[in-house]
């Protein structure tokens, strides 16, 4: 998944995208209309409009997908993470982090050992108790 | 035109034709003889010249695939791109942060955005010679818009960092807290076999119950319960 930032920039891309998508839509598909009452109209083989309510109920489903599209938008704009820290404040918080981060290595690094030394241990154990198991069955 | 885009690249610059092994060998002769002068000699040689190298640029910018660059990568501001800027802003505030209001600044201009275009349909149905003027308008929205959600990059990044170092702090202290665990566990579980083996012994020898036993009275006790248990 990427970053809420380049999520938020596709999706501005997106809108505009849509915003060209239903322009061209409704300049291709709009019926034709008479400029003066009692014209004529002159059927045109290139020209195959969809039925009135066909068109009608896409241009409902450009327009509301625009909108969920922004709604989308705005909400991905609250989640922005880290809103009014200042750089400073970023900073320094990532200063006393990476100093955590050493400290829980180290304290990572003797707990291994231990396990290791308790491994080698238990390892002693068992080899000697049956070592003696061994011997008592002789 | 046609004879101009006739090879798929550009054929390569006159001057590679200088580049011959003669010369090469030829400017490498000249250098050792002149020392820090070699530049010199070479460039009014004949057909050397192009054997110098170029000097590095001295100007901020160069020019490639039409656009002009910056050698130094830098925040330009809209100003300096020649597009208006639609926020306001105190005049104090680094470019870098980001600031509640600028989320403000970011919902109000989608909405203004929205609206826009709608009003740019309204034009292009009633007086689409005006739509030009509209189609303006939002391209500067446009640019302000990933204007300022690039200006956030840098925060985010840093902020990404926060996130990714807390993580591993977490999941660090886990997994000590696991290892720790475990150990305990094993521990506890030699400590029972001992012990079990020790209550036994307690008739018989009183004064081993508040030492520690040593590690072959651990092997030994260990090992007599496992016995027992078989």
């Amino acid at each position: 998944m990427t970053d809420r930032l380049t999520q938020l920039q596709i999706c501005l891309d997106q809108l505009s995208d849509m915003f060209f998508a239903s322009l061209s839509y409704v300049d291709q598909n709009h019926a034709a209309v008479r400029l003066t009452e009692g014209d004529e109209m002159l059927p045109d083989p290139d020209h195959n409009p969809p039925p009135e309510t066909e068109f009608k109920a896409n241009l409902t489903e450009l327009t509301s997908d625009i909108i969920l599209k922004t709604r989308q938008i705005l909400t991905i704009i609250d989640t922005l993470p880290g809103v009014g820290v200042s750089k400073d404040e970023q900073l320094k918080r990532i200063e006393s982090l990476s100093q955590e981060l050493a400290e829980i290595e180290k304290q990572k690094a003797q707990t291994l050992q231990r396990k290791e030394k308790l491994g080698s241990m238990v390892d002693d154990l068992i080899v000697q108790v049956s070592e003696g198991i061994a011997q008592t069955r002789d | 035109m046609s004879d101009l885009i006739s090879s798929l690249y550009p054929p390569p610059p006159p001057y590679v034709r200088f580049f011959t092994a003669e010369n090469v060998q030829r400017a490498a002769e000249l250098r050792r003889q002149h020392g820090p002068d070699a530049d010199k000699v070479l460039s009014e040689t004949k057909d050397l010249r192009f054997l110098v190298p170029p000097l590095p640029p001295n100007k901020p910018q160069y020019r490639s695939f039409g656009d002009i660059w910056n050698f130094e990568d830098k925040f330009i501001t809209l100003e300096e791109s020649g597009i208006q800027q639609l926020y306001e802003e105190a005049d104090n505030v680094e470019e870098e942060t980001f600031t509640v209001e600028r989320i403000e600044e970011l919902k109000k201009m989608t909405k203004s955005l929205l609206l826009n275009f709608l009003e740019f349909t309204g034009l292009l149905a009633k007086n689409p010679a005006q739509a030009h003027v509209k189609i303006e308008q939002i391209r500067v929205i446009l640019i302000n818009l990933h204007h300022l959600l690039n200006s956030y990059r840098l925060h985010q990044s840093r902020e990404g960092l926060i996130l990714k170092m807390e993580e591993k702090i977490r999941n660090d202290t886990e997994t000590i807290q696991k290892i720790e665990d475990t150990c305990l566990q094993v521990e506890e579980r030699i400590r029972s076999l001992v012990w079990r083996e020790k209550d036994v012994e307690v008739e018989h020898v009183d004064n081993s119950q508040n030492t520690e036993p040593s590690r072959e009275q651990i092997v030994e006790s260990v090992r007599k319960s496992v016995l027992e248990g078989a």
